[in-house]
Parts: C-alpha cells; structure tokens; sequence
C-alpha cells in the first residue's frame, strides 16, 4: 500500500489557482515599506525532548522586530526545570547564552514531561507527552515518475527517486514528523507530518522525499503527541501562508502558557539510512 | 433587544389590522363599488413583460400600485371616470382614459424611448416611485447600464451592483461582494428565482451572468419582503429576457477574450417566444501561439475558457395561465497538459406557472433546479485521482398575490427546498490516499403573509412574518466533538429519517412616512435565518469553496436588521437621493480554527468557530435618472465588527468585510445619440487584514509573530474606468456598434496581496512586497444587433 503525505493535497490546489492566476494576468510587484508597530518582545521557548541519548537542549530567546534587528536575543540565567510524574527532576544548566542544557533525564516513552521556566517574574510551563517508539522496517526507493507537473520543466532528466518509508503503525491514534536529512542537510521548512487517520493499524508505505543518485539519506520517524503535532502543523501553514490563497495567518498552537511563543515537546525517533547508488537505482522500480 | 422588537412588531401589526378594517369603511359609505383594472405590461417593441411598472391614477401617485415579476398588476378604483397613468424609465408614459363601471382587464403596451428623447419631450412626470413605495430595493434594467465601462469589455451585472451603495466588492478579480457588511455568502442570488451558488467565473475574474440574457436585476440590502429568506444580507433577484414574442432577432458581441450571441423571437403564432444566449471565452488560444517543443509544450496542449448557455421560453395558454421555462449552464474547464483537469460550473432550471384565478388573486408556481458542482482529477504516472463535489436543489415555490382593494396587497406563499450535498465523492488509485466525506441531506421549508397596506395618505406599510423550518434527513451522522476537537460520540440515521429540526420566525416590517410627493422617511426592520453556509478561509474565492448545511454542530446564522432612511427627489424626479442608516447584528458567524483544513475534511466542522457579528453605517446616495447625462453617486460610511471567542483573545476586530469608507461614481454621457461616454470611479478604504509585529526563531525557522487580527490596511483602493460606445451602423434592420473601454484607466498599482519575504540584499532584513494585478487593461468590442 501506497501513501503520500496526504496534506500534499492543499498544496496541490492552491498551486493549481495560482498557475490559472498566472495563466492570463500577468501581475506586477513592488517593495512598499509598512510601518508595522512593534510587539513588545516576547520569551520564545524552543525544546524538544527525546528518547535518544541527552543532553536535550532548550533554547529561550526573545522575539525582535520584524524588519530588522537580528532575530536572536537570547534569554539568559532563567531557572529552567523538567520533570517527570513519577518524580525525576532536571534543573538545566545554561551552558552557552540561552541554551539549557539537561544532566540527568533520560526520556522514556509512556512518561509525560513537564517543563517550567522561571525568567523574569513569570513562570511558563509546558506538559507532553512521550509516545512509543514506532520503528521503520525498511527504506526503499522507487524511480521518480516525474518532476512533479508544472510548467516550464527544466528538462533536466537526473537520476532521481522516491524514497518510501515503511513501518507498521500501532493500533492507536499516532501522529508522526518525518525528518529527511540529505547528504546530512535538512531543508528546516519542509515539515512532513502524518496522521494515521486512513492507516490505523496498518504497515504504512509513506512517500517522504526524492533524492538523486549518490546521496546518502537518512530518514527520522518521529512520533508526536497531538499538541507537539498540532504545534509542527500550524507552524508549517504559517510558513507556508499565501497572502492570497491561504487563511488569516495566526500564531501557532503552542502548549505553553503565559503567551511564550515556540513549544515544550516530547518525542521518540526511529532511524534508518540508504545509500542511493546506482545498482540500487538500476535495480528499482 | 430581540424580544422587544417582536412586541414592537406585534403591537404595530395589530395597530394596523384595525387600520386596514377602517379604510375599507370609507368606501362602503359612499356606496361606490371598487372595480378592479387588471393586466399585463409589455414593451411595445419586443413583448417582453415589464416589471416595476407604476401604475396610479392621475394625480394620486401615492395610491399607485407596481406591476409584479411577472408584469401583472391589479388597480382597485371606485367607479368613476379616471386618467390612468403607466410610467416605467427609459419608456413613455401611456396615459389612459376610461370610465370605468366594470372590473375590466387591460393589457397594456409601453413604448421605449431613447435617453435623448426624454429631455425633449415633456412627457408629463416622472416616477416617485422610489419616495411613495413601501420598500427599499434598487432596480436596474440592463437597458440603463448597457454603457458602463467593464473589465475586458464584458458586461456585468454583478460586477455594476457593487457600484450601489453599501456594497461593496470583495477585491479586484472576484465576483464576490459584501453588503451592509454581510459575508459574501450572505448573499442570495438567484437567477430566475434559481439560487446560483458559485457565480463567478476564472475564480471571480467574471460573473455568471451574460448580459444579452439578463432584463433586469433588483437588489435588497435591508427591509426584506417576506417572499425571501434564507440568506442574511441582501437578495439579489435577476430576471432573464423572455425573447421576443414579435419577430426573430440575433445579437451578439465580439470581444477581445470572448464573444456572445443571442437568438429570440415568436414561438407557437405570438403566443409563446424564445431566447438563447451563448458566451464562450476563447483566451487559451493564445496558448497554441507557444512553441511546440521545449518549456511552454504543457502551456501549449492546456486549456482554459469558460461558457455559458441561457435558454428561456415562455407560452401564453389563455391569457389566465402562463408557461415559462428558463434554464442556464455554465462551466469553466481548466486543463494543465494531460496531468491535472479542473472544470466547475452552474446549471438551474425554473419551470413557472402563472395562473390568475380572478382579476384579484395571482399565483405562480414555480419547480426550480440548481445545481454547483466541481470535478478534479490529478494523474502523476499510473495513479490517477478524480474529485467529484456538489451542491443540488430541488426547490418548489408557491405565491399568491392577492389585491384585497386599492389599499392592500396580500402576499402569501410557501417554499420547500431538497438540499443534497456532496461534498467529495472521490475516485482514486491508491497513491492517493484520499476518504470521501459524507453526504448530507436536508429540508429547508418556509411559509410566509405579508401586506403591503396604503394606511393614510401620509403612511404605508409593508408588514409580514416569515416562518421557517431546516431539517437534516437521514443517511447521515452526527458527530459530537470535545474542546480540542476530538470526536467523542456519534449518531446515525437511517434514509429519510428527519432530525435536528431548526425552526425560527421571521419578522418583516417596513413603514413609509410620505411627507410630500417627493420626499418620505421609511424605516425598517427585518430578521433573517441562513441555514446553508459557505466555508472559505482562502482570501479569493475558489472552486472548492464548500457549502455546508446547519447541523448541531453549526447553528443557523441569523441577522436583525434595523434601516432609517431619508429619500427626497428634485427637479420633478429627475434626481432621486436618499440618506440610509443600518444597525445590523449577526449571530453564529463562522470562522476557522488556526490551521483548519477544510479541503476534503470529512470531520469539517469540527475546524469552525462561532461568533457575533456587527455592521452599521451610513449610505448616501444621488442619482440623475433622465438627460443626456445620466449615473449616480455613493458614499458609505460604515464600521463592520466580528467577535469570537477563539480569535484575537476574544476581543472583537474589524472584519475583513469592514470598508470605512467607500464611494462610486457612475457618470454616462449621451454626445450624440450615436455617441456615448461612460465613466466609473471607484475608491475604498484598504481591507483590515493581519500583519506581522515581530518575529523569532523556533525549530530553525524564523517565525512571524502576530499580535493582533486584522490590526492593519491595505493601501486604499481607487480606480477609474472610462468606455466609449460609438453606434456605426444603424438601420431599421441592422444595428452595429464599437466599444471601447479602458479599465484602470490611470494605472493605479492597486495591492491585490501583500507578501513578506528575506531581503535579497540583506539576508538579516524582511522586507513586504506588494503584489498588483492589473494596471491598464484596454479593451474593444464590436455589437451587433439584426
């Protein structure tokens, strides 16, 4: 069985209109200066805990003006805590400007974690989940049967596949991110989530990238909480928002309270690589 | 609020039953019978029925009855000699006189005149219909705006209605529009009594509706008749042409991205007529001008064009009953080389019967058909998948017109709608994992009485209630969802099995205080229920924009609306202006949760939030209806609210809907009857739309921040439009005629969109660029008329 990332669809549509835009009017565009006020700067906490081997870093910084200033302020000498329900605690130490630093805590799936950070007078805090591990039986790869449609194609006919990841979803609900690192690069935009909605319970063949020949891929099956996955969903629509085509854009859905931007998520990753070469590509479908 | 306003409604609708007793008192004791002068109106010319026809005895223009949408009319006089005057724009008055001592039915004939005919001619007065009338539509005929200068040179009925006050259009390249502040699917557009669901071309670059098929189209914005309902803001009704019951005739126009064509004429010896109108727009054949090989070769084998069929028919039996049947098809086809199809489109049907029992009872029913629906199919190797959606009604509709005496008019009548909604039937190979989303069915029933009542010769009343009923009817299966939109419980129902019944009164009432012959202050009030919803969180309208049906899971929107208006005519009706003022309140506006995916999402509603709604602002509006030159002036004022729990921290914010201020000019200029010289100008405040305040940096990825809904503008919007209508040719037989017509005039960079992205220049800066679509598009069209 078959699947792409079923949210490929939207995308689809919205490039479909843009293509009937572009089709008959030809549009014209220019740099305009705004006066957008300003926000007043707000803490940003950025910490995903996993069931690999720590330390787990959380990042606090402060949000900046959206013209100009460098983006990143980091928040210093707040007193950051996880723990656990069955009593571990984690006092994290700043180990460079910003960046928290765990010691001791080790995740494990099944536990719900906590996260509280104390910076100047306010208190933020965060729970999530850590769900079970759901492993990848295998990685295959099968040829690219096209560049995608659109107009004006390079041409370019480069020796490309699919690379289709295969694991067997559990019986519950789970909600998963799919990282793929090319040649050890990853393109930090490009969320790839997946909802088991239509493959409850089914060994799953996921579709989650093309790669040429001669790349070393590594794919991460990363099992989320829903509030984790609701965070990397609408985080991906709003770094994917159209101004014409798509919603009112809106901060992401975040765990944390206290209106700190960013997210306190708990997730166990699954690792495989391939080496696409050519006998594999040769011998592909 | 709502109750006191039902007790107010009430208190006056038992004021005036007293009344309506009272007058009819009077002409008892003068012992004169009342007779009845009835029939129909019909131009002279083509024998097409008119509509709006005032029709009064000379020197009491404010006992005047109208001719209804069908051109019938019922006058009740004592018996006596009288002066009977019939005037409708852009005709001469037919002035009769008779003296009458038997009801007596009397078809009546008007004949056109031409815009420069009626400043020479003192053809006596002009209507004050607008003043004495109880209601508060605006009506236009074709005929009257066939020189405003249009995008591309098409004709286009809704695109002109946004030039009226307190509508205004949702942007540039959308068929969409808001009025009074009302979300564009508040809007109930029916094309002979059809309700058109998707009346937009090329995604709103066009609307639906070709001119050589249209007569005419009123609008109502506030102080609804009690004949219509299930929409909120406003009705838009449009009238096809019945063709002409004298002679053939084809006309039609040649356009630089489409061409038209009509054929009328008699059917069945004069007593019946036809006409058939096709547009197609032929854009995609400058695709075949690509190169056959290389980047441009999908270009080349896509397509992209529109159509549109109108046919109408029409069968006179007896002079007591007649036949009509009128039909419209249109559809889009886009195609992206052989790997991605999209096509959407219309089709309605209306078979109507008019039957008049006696010169005072009129009825019309009517069987309707109507249908939206949008194919896609994607092909990627193999795998193919196929998208089917639609919206269908069958709609059955009974009035009665009943004309108790030359003071009252009692309207009545029923409406019975089958819903079926299918939102994705989906066809699929297996690398699209796609589930269909279930069916849904319902019921919307409504029954509505309504008097339009003379009470003295300084008041008149519309008043009526409106009752109706929306019912889901089984197959299908209600989910109950928990806060975070989880699915926690869930009932089915068999086939045909009626649940979740919504029912609700719809009270209308409208009162006109006739100062003078030329000026009247009328106030209204009117509530309104929508049962079917349009879900879109995209800001251009789309294809797969869905309707939904109400459920317990989304709740009838309903409207009260409340309207004071001033109208006051000069230079003996030549110029017609108005002052109107509208408090409007909304309940259960829907919005969409952050990230709701509404695109073949079975679980949809689950995605949608419910809030409150405020509109209320200021219309002012003048017109010159006669002289060489003609056209009006708007300006509204306005302030449009939403409030959601879910959004903006609870705090109500400007609406997308919300223009402050909002004006349009419409200025046509007759040189020589030969030569016309049109105008438009058009300016509104930015769209409230959401910006960024900050950003930061989480999980690698710079991030905007928001802080607040809707917290900024687009620049505002303002542009001019001119055409130039030069008739070449003009014989008894043969009429030929050049438009030429400049859209955008003055170029204004217009901000379609504003999008924000890195400075190439300096990767550590945004920057916002904004994104205009059309700076001066010209256009030319050759008509032609035999």
């Amino acid at each position: 069985m078959q699947t792409t990332l079923y949210r490929r669809r939207s995308g689809t549509i919205s490039c479909v209109i843009s293509l009937i835009i572009l089709f008959i009017f030809s549009s014209c565009q220019k740099v305009v200066n705004l006066d957008l006020a300003e926000a007043a700067p707000r803490l940003v906490i950025d910490g995903l805990i996993t069931d690999s081997i720590g330390p787990y870093r959380i990042r606090l910084t402060k949000s900046g003006s959206y013209f100009n200033q460098p983006v990143l302020t980091p928040v210093r000498s707040a007193v950051v805590v996880i723990s656990n329900k069955i009593g571990t605690t984690d006092t994290l130490k700043e180990a460079l400007p910003g960046i928290y630093l765990t010691s001791k805590l080790r995740g494990i799936p099944g536990r719900t974690y906590s996260l509280k950070v104390s910076s100047g007078n306010i208190e933020y805090t965060a729970t999530s989940t850590m769900m079970s591990r759901v492993d990848i039986d295998s990685l295959k790869i099968t040829k690219s049967p096209s560049r995608g449609f659109g107009i004006g194609g390079n041409g370019r006919n480069e020796k490309r596949v699919e690379i289709h990841c295969i694991f067997k979803d559990p019986a519950e609900k789970n909600f998963y991110r799919i990282k793929v690192y090319r040649n050890d690069t990853i393109n930090t935009e490009n969320y790839r989530l997946y909802d088991d909605e239509y493959t409850n319970g089914k060994v799953t063949d996921l579709q989650v990238g093309r790669a040429n020949v001669g790349s070393v891929v590594r794919i991460e099956l990363i099992s989320l909480d829903k509030f984790t996955y609701d965070y990397y969903r609408t985080l991906r629509d709003l770094l994917r928002t159209n101004p014409i085509f798509g919603s009112t854009p809106a901060n992401p859905n975040t765990n944390l309270t206290n209106g700190a931007l960013g997210y306190f998520g708990a997730a166990a990753v699954s690792t495989r690589t391939i080496i696409i070469t050519d006998s594999l590509f040769n011998s592909a479908k | 609020m709502i109750k006191k306003v039902v007790v107010c409604y009430f208190f006056v609708l038992f004021f005036c039953l007293p009344a309506f007793k009272a007058e009819s008192g009077p002409s008892k004791t003068e012992k004169s019978k009342e007779l009845t002068l009835s029939g129909f109106v019909h131009d002279s010319k083509t024998g097409e029925t008119l509509t709006g026809v005032v029709i009064y005895p000379k020197g009491n223009s404010r006992n005047s009855v109208t001719t209804n949408s069908y051109g019938y009319y019922s006058l009740s006089l004592p018996s006596g000699m009288y002066v009977i005057v019939f005037q409708y724009l852009g005709y001469k008055n037919n002035i009769i006189s008779e003296d009458f001592k038997n009801d007596k039915a009397m078809n009546i004939d008007l004949e056109e005149q031409s815009i420069s005919l009626t400043e020479v001619t003192v053809n006596g007065e002009k209507s004050n219909r607008n003043v004495v009338s109880a209601d508060v539509m605006t009506k236009l005929n074709v005929k009257e705006i066939q020189n405003i200068p249009v995008f591309f040179g098409e004709k286009d009925i809704l695109k002109t209605i946004q030039l009226l006050p307190g509508i205004s259009p949702v942007g540039e390249g959308n068929a969409g529009f808001y009025v009074r502040g009302g979300s564009a699917d508040q809007n109930l557009i029916l094309l002979d009594e059809a309700p058109v669901y998707n009346p937009s071309h090329l995604l709103g670059f066009f609307s639906t509706f070709t001119s050589e098929a249209i007569k005419d189209v009123t609008v109502y914005k506030g102080g609804f008749p009690a004949g219509f309902g299930g929409r909120l803001s406003s009705v838009v009704d449009i009238k096809m042409n019945e063709g002409n019951t004298k002679e053939f005739h084809v006309s039609g126009g040649i356009g630089l991205i489409s061409s038209r064509l009509a054929v009328e004429g008699p059917l069945f010896k004069h007593k019946g007529s036809f006409m058939v109108t096709a547009r197609r727009t032929y854009a995609d054949m400058f695709l075949l001008l690509l190169p056959k090989k290389g980047a441009d070769s999908i270009a080349r084998k896509s397509s992209l064009y529109f159509y549109d069929l109108n046919f109408k028919a029409n069968y006179d039996f007896s002079g007591k009953d007649h036949l009509y049947f009128s039909c419209y098809l249109g559809r889009d086809n886009f195609n992206l080389g052989t790997s991605m199809g999209l096509n959407w489109g219309n089709i309605t049907a209306t078979t109507r019967w008019n039957h008049i029992f006696s010169d005072k009872l009129f009825s019309n029913t009517s069987l309707i058909f109507s249908r939206y629906s949008y194919n896609f199919n994607v092909a990627v190797g193999n795998s193919t998948m196929n998208v089917l959606s639609e919206i269908k009604d069958w709609n059955l509709k009974e009035d009665f017109h009943y004309y108790l005496n030359s003071n009252n008019l009692i309207k009545f009548g029923f409406n019975s709608i089958y819903h079926t909604f299918i939102p994705s039937k989906v066809d699929s190979s297996a690398l699209f994992r796609v589930k269909p989303m279930d069916n849904r069915y319902a019921l919307e029933n409504a029954l509505y009485i309504s008097n339009e009542q003379t009470i003295s010769k300084h008041l008149r009343a519309t008043y009526g209630l409106r009752y109706s009923l929306f019912s889901s009817v089984g197959p299908g299966t209600v989910y109950t969802y928990n806060e975070i939109s989880d699915v926690v419980d869930s009932v089915s129902y068999p086939k045909g099995k009626i649940y979740n019944t919504f029912a609700g009164f719809e009270p209308r009432i409208l009162l006109n205080y006739i100062v003078n012959d030329s000026s009247s202050v009328k106030a209204s009030y009117a509530r309104m229920r929508q049962y079917v919803h349009l879900l879109s969180n995209t800001t251009s309208s789309t294809p797969f924009d869905l309707w939904v049906p109400s459920n317990i899971n989304i709740l009838p929107e309903i409207s009260d609306q409340y309207t004071l208006g001033y109208f006051r005519n000069f230079k003996h009706n030549m110029f017609e202006t108005s002052v109107e003022i509208y408090y409007k309140t909304l309940q259960n506006q829907i919005d969409y949760r952050n990230g709701a995916n509404l695109i073949l999402n079975n679980k949809v509603e689950s995605e949608l939030v419910f809030g409150k709604g405020l509109s209320y602002g200021a219309e002012f509006y003048i017109r010159k209806k006669y002289g060489k030159l003609t056209g009006w002036v708007s300006y509204t004022l306005s302030k449009t609210q939403r409030q959601f729990d879910a959004i903006n921290g609870g705090k109500a914010f400007l609406a997308k809907q919300d223009r402050p201020n909002n004006i349009a000019i419409v200025g046509m200029y007759e040189i020589t009857p030969r030569l016309n010289l049109s105008a438009t100008w058009v300016y509104y405040t930015g769209n409230a739309v959401t910006f960024p305040s900050g950003r930061y940096l989480v999980d690698g990825n710079v991030v905007p921040l928001y802080s607040e809904r809707n917290g900024y503008r687009m620049p505002d919007y303002h542009r001019l439009d001119v055409g130039i209508t030069w008739i070449r040719t003009k014989t008894a037989k043969y009429e030929g005629s050049w438009n030429f017509s400049i859209y955008n005039a003055y170029a204004r960079e217009n901000a379609y969109a504003t999008n924000f992205q890195v400075d190439p220049n300096n990767p550590t800066k945004m920057q916002a660029v904004q994104l205009s679509l059309f700076k001066i598009v010209p256009s030319v069209t050759y008509n032609f008329k035999f």
